[in-house]
Parts: C-alpha cells; sequence; structure tokens
C-alpha cells in the first residue's frame, strides 16, 4: 500500500465519519440527551487534544519542556482574555523565544 | 422620537444576505487560519524529512483536511508501521468528527442528501467551533448557514494546504527554536480558550484532559476519543442534573 493510498484510505474513512450522521439524522429535532451532550464535544475536544499535545509524546506520559509549557499557559491566557484563539500564537510564541533565551 | 437606524434599513434577502453571510465567514475562520497555519508549516516541515515520497505525504493535507490523523499517519508510516495500522489509528484519531456531523445535521438537516454530503468534507473542529458560535445566534435561516459555512471552509482548506506546501517546500530554512512544533497544542489552547466555561463545560474539559493523558497507552491512538466520551458524558450528567434541580 502506498502512501497515497494510506492517505486516500484515512481520507474515506474521514468522509465517512463527517458525512454518516449529517447524512443519515433527520435534521429537525435531536434527541435532547444528544443536544445537550453535543454542548460538549467542543470543550472535550480541545482540552483532550490540548492534553495530548502537551503531556504525551510517542505514546508515553511526558510532559514537555518548561518554556514551552509556560507558552502554552500564557497563549492560553491571552487567548481567554481577548476572546480570539490568535491571540494564542501571537503572545504565545514570543514567550517560548523569550523564555527559552532566559540562562535557566 | 426617531427610529432606531438600523430599523430604517430592514435585513436583506435573498441573495445579498446570502453574499453577505459568505464574506462573515470567510472573516469569522481568519483566527483559525492564524492558529492551523503554523500547524500546517510544522506538519509541512515535518514530511521533507521523512522517508515518505514529498506529494504524497502532502496529498493528505486535501484527502484528510486534518492535521492530527494526518500527522499519526506520517509518523506510524515512517517509523516503518505497517499501512493497515497507520489507517486504523489516524481514523480512530478522526473519530470525533462523526459527533460534529451529528452537530452540523442541526444545521443543514432541511437540505438535499446530495447537498449534504458535500457540506461534509470539509467539516473539521475549527470550522464547527466557529459555525457553531455563529449559528447559536439563530439569525441566520438555512440559506445563510450554508454561505458562511461553505466560505470558511474555503478559506481553511485553501490555508490548510498553502500552509502545508509551504513548510515543504522551505523545509529545512525554519529555525529549530522557532518554535513550530508548538502549534498544535497552541492552536487547542486557542480554541479551549474561546469555549463557554460553565461548570458542566469546565468538568467535560477537565475530565477529557484527565483521561488523554492517563490513557496514552491505550491500542490505536484511541485515548483521545475515549477522552472525548468521557468527558462528553460527564459534562451531560451534570448539566443534567442542573436542569433538574
Amino acid at each position: 500500500m502506498t502512501t497515497l493510498a494510506v492517505m486516500a484510505t484515512i481520507g474515506l474513512g474521514s468522509y465517512g465519519l463527517r458525512a454518516a450522521l449529517l447524512v443519515l439524522l433527520p435534521g429537525r429535532r435531536l434527541p435532547a440527551g444528544v443536544d445537550r451532550g453535543l454542548l460538549f464535544i467542543g470543550p472535550a475536544a480541545a482540552a483532550a487534544m490540548l492534553s495530548a499535545t502537551v503531556a504525551t509524546r510517542a505514546g508515553h506520559l511526558a510532559l514537555r519542556p518548561v518554556p514551552e509549557l509556560v507558552a502554552v499557559a500564557a497563549g492560553f491566557v491571552a487567548a481567554r482574555r481577548t476572546g480570539n484563539a490568535a491571540y494564542a500564537f501571537a503572545f504565545g510564541l514570543p514567550v517560548l523565544w523569550l523564555v527559552s533565551a532566559l540562562p535557566l | 422620537m426617531t427610529a432606531h437606524p438600523a430599523a430604517a434599513h430592514p435585513a436583506a434577502t435573498g441573495r445579498p444576505a446570502t453574499r453577505a453571510a459568505a464574506g462573515e465567514g470567510a472573516r469569522a475562520i481568519l483566527p483559525m487560519v492564524v492558529a492551523v497555519v503554523p500547524f500546517g508549516l510544522a506538519i509541512g516541515a515535518a514530511i521533507g524529512p521523512s522517508a515518505l515520497p514529498d506529494a504524497a505525504g502532502w496529498s493528505g493535507a486535501p484527502l484528510i483536511l486534518a492535521g492530527s490523523a494526518q500527522l499519526t499517519a506520517l509518523n506510524m508510516l515512517d517509523g516503518g508501521a505497517a499501512p493497515v495500522l497507520a489507517v486504523l489509528a489516524a481514523v480512530a484519531v478522526n473519530a470525533r468528527l462523526l459527533v460534529f456531523g451529528a452537530g452540523a445535521a442541526r444545521w443543514f438537516g432541511s437540505l438535499p442528501v446530495r447537498r449534504r454530503l458535500l457540506l461534509a468534507f470539509p467539516l473539521i473542529d475549527q470550522l464547527y467551533a466557529v459555525c457553531e458560535a455563529r449559528f447559536a445566534r439563530g439569525d441566520l435561516d438555512v440559506r445563510g448557514r450554508q454561505a458562511f459555512y461553505a466560505a470558511a471552509a474555503a478559506v481553511l482548506a485553501a490555508s490548510w494546504m498553502a500552509a502545508q506546501a509551504v513548510g515543504l517546500a522551505a523545509g529545512a530554512a525554519v529555525p529549530a527554536g522557532a518554535g513550530l512544533d508548538l502549534a498544535a497544542p497552541l492552536a487547542f489552547a486557542g480554541l479551549l480558550a474561546r469555549m463557554s466555561w460553565s461548570g458542566p463545560a469546565l468538568a467535560a474539559g477537565a475530565t477529557a484532559a484527565g483521561v488523554a493523558s492517563v490513557g496514552v497507552g491505550l491500542p490505536f491512538h484511541s485515548s483521545v476519543l475515549a477522552a472525548i466520551a468521557a468527558g462528553v458524558a460527564v459534562g451531560s450528567a451534570l448539566g443534567q442534573r442542573g436542569a433538574a434541580s
């Protein structure tokens, strides 16, 4: 199986996941329990991915270096205070460069 | 007493309203574009030094349209994993898309099946988050929602593919200390920071974060999927209790 075939197969599988409920659900009203659950997908998915990218590496628990943790925390606070996700980068990356340059 | 200025200009309808919604969608997605471009650059820069063919590695950008799954597949293939395992792991990482589809059914459920099949293609976290926040206001009809979504998706997808192409081309020119490998955590931190922080939502996030770390050894990179499921279950349970009391 070539790399291109692998990418195409993953793309097809991902498309199936995207389309399945969008096409199968009647589209009027979801059951109340499902509707309530959907509210929490966003926070749960973002927190899970944040945790997975900050606290794990190559299938093991492993925290990123301190300058990177400080940068992510700074980016989070900046995005929270401004309500704009782009500020996570605008503040996070300069903080990373600054903290990395400190003679710790 | 004078009327509010806005009252003298009733909301546009038909084509102008659709065009306005498309423009709004293209603008609303820009913060997410800023967030995903470094991630795209990082993935592109990672393809170059790997043993995989450049074009085939990059093809994941338009075919998968999901960085974490593409990166999972690239890492596994480059590490010598069997292609079938790489496919299974990447699709498992993308399993959250199933629930995004359920959410999008609330917006587009009245459209013909063919149209829904088309709209499903670009559905991804950042697009879902931006649309969910906008559509919750309830002032766009289905045509407006469709225009907003399609424009936002086009801008996001084009930026994503371009970023990976630039990362692939620039590759070694990007200094190691630039922090591109921090793009993914920063993107998710920014996304999380913008979300509603009700008690149940906080609990959902905290639960998901804990399960994603503790369950890191689960097979097929399924810890993220398990974490999302656990977070949604806890948030729903607490939300239901709050509504009942």
